[in-house]
């Protein structure tokens, strides 16, 4: 029995087996059952000028879906970046080889989650405004790193070196106990495209049993993953509150081009809904801010409906709350001009958010990202995209 | 800032339980999302009527 789920299970002249894998884990004192897990096969290249290259790119989304999935990861790793992947828990499958040496190497379904931790954990600081980094600071951004002993390749390859700026929202200084005006944000990026921070948000859904989401989006999975230049795919349950209420709902994320668009819409008008929004990376042209607030708890039931009758009151139409693995809770909200909005009024609702949160001395921190907005439609109208002009082109794809 | 007497209320409620200490709570019903995602493209489906019955 094999266990890498890929063709080429050999590497650096090594053939993997289960075996190999349970002796290393019981050399690192680890659990010899973690051999059988699914493992993910990897190239773990990176170049030694810039540490960036095919594996490291790969490798923070990889963790993350390894981590969801409960697998390992396993590959060769060369010389120049073995060094690098022994930064976040690799175990050399080969025992007399060692980080500096290159070689194959792994990560059991534990370390792969240890990994996400430690990535959460400097996420986690980036968002609360410990650590405050920006394209111009590069200096900053290297001492951070040094100071925190991570890999710079990974918070790059992910776009933590974006402009990420936060904003304390509370009263007095920065829980961090920084002054406020090191965390006072530009509220809109305005950096280039390749910069800038993507983010994701849910969907409203209403009217739907638990099983009835989860049979959709089975669905519309499989029908993405069916679609060859599509890749990533990520869905699970969401909570939206859009005109009002709060629904069943679910969000779905993808890597992807127009195919992707296409069976979008293909759902859209199977599923009648009214319409559906992408929030695609920004092009330079429509693009429009969204917004994130981060209260740095978990906010009970009744507080987040208060929040809700706020919002409304000052005219948002939609939002979501989210929560972050071992953090608290999040509102996100974006800006859609086919709905609507438009930057400036964003900007002024988010300052009445922001003088809301004040006033009821509720703490929390802001993040300004950019989206393109892209909608398509049910229904024609003026100078919509309706699901029948583009829907129709994932067959055979 | 002027608000509906159903926002005030709100406002007033949500205040004295940030002073009390005591928004916090579960999370059960809520999403787990990645805190930044990026270079993905992020589908929202709005909801339109629902399907009548078949049949």
């Amino acid at each position: 029995m094999g266990v890498c789920e890929t063709k080429d299970r050999s590497d650096a002249g090594a053939q993997y087996n289960i075996e190999q894998f349970a002796n290393r884990l019981a050399e690192e004192g680890r659990d010899r059952a973690e051999a059988n897990a699914p493992y993910i096969y990897l190239d773990l290249l990176a170049s030694r000028e810039s540490h960036q290259g095919y594996g490291s790119e790969l490798m923070f989304n990889v963790l993350r879906r390894a981590d969801r999935e409960n697998r390992g990861l396993v590959g060769g790793a060369i010389d120049s970046a073995s060094d690098y992947y022994a930064q976040f828990g690799a175990i050399w499958l080969d025992r007399y080889r060692q980080p500096g040496s290159g070689g194959p190497a792994f990560w059991p379904p534990s370390a792969v989650h240890e990994a996400v931790r430690m990535l959460d954990a400097i996420a986690e600081q980036v968002r609360k405004g410990e650590i405050t980094l920006s394209l111009a600071e590069g200096p900053v951004v290297r001492g951070v790193l040094r100071r925190v002993r991570f890999p710079e390749t990974l918070l790059t390859a992910e776009g933590f070196s974006s402009t990420i700026k936060t904003r304390h929202l509370g009263p007095g200084d920065h829980p961090s106990g920084s002054p406020q005006t090191v965390h006072a944000g530009d509220g809109g990026g305005g950096k280039g495209k390749d910069e800038r921070t993507r983010v994701g948000i849910t969907a409203a859904h209403p009217g739907m049993s638990t099983e009835q989401v989860r049979r959709q989006l089975r669905h519309l999975i499989g029908r993405l993953r069916g679609i060859k230049s599509v890749s990533n795919v990520y869905a699970t349950h969401a909570l939206g509150t859009y005109r009002g209420g709060q629904e069943a709902s679910y969000l779905i994320e993808y890597d992807g081009n127009g195919r992707a668009r296409a069976a979008m819409a293909e759902f859209g008008l199977e599923q009648n809904q009214e319409s559906v929004l992408m929030l695609e990376p920004p092009t330079g042209e429509g693009d429009a801010p969204s917004t994130d607030f981060s209260f740095g708890t978990r906010l009970n039931v009744e507080s987040r409906a208060r929040m809700n009758t706020l919002l409304g009151d000052l005219g948002l139409g939609g939002w979501t709350w989210y929560r972050q693995r071992g953090s608290g809770h999040s509102l996100r909200i974006a800006c859609v001009p086919q709905y609507g909005g438009t930057p400036e009024g964003h900007r002024r609702d988010m300052e009445a958010v922001v003088g809301s949160l004040a006033e009821l001395g509720l703490q929390a921190e802001r993040l300004d990202t950019t989206v393109h907005p892209a909608v398509l439609w049910r229904d024609q109208g003026e100078g919509r995209v309706t699901y029948d002009s583009v829907s129709g082109s994932t067959e055979g794809v | 800032m002027t608000r509906s007497a159903e926002a005030q209320k709100a406002f007033d409620e949500l205040k004295k339980m940030v002073e009390d200490g005591t928004i916090e709570g579960d999370d059960s019903d809520l999403p787990e999302l990645e805190p930044i995602t990026a270079g993905r493209t992020v589908v929202v489906f709005f909801p339109g009527k629902e399907k009548p019955d078949e049949g």
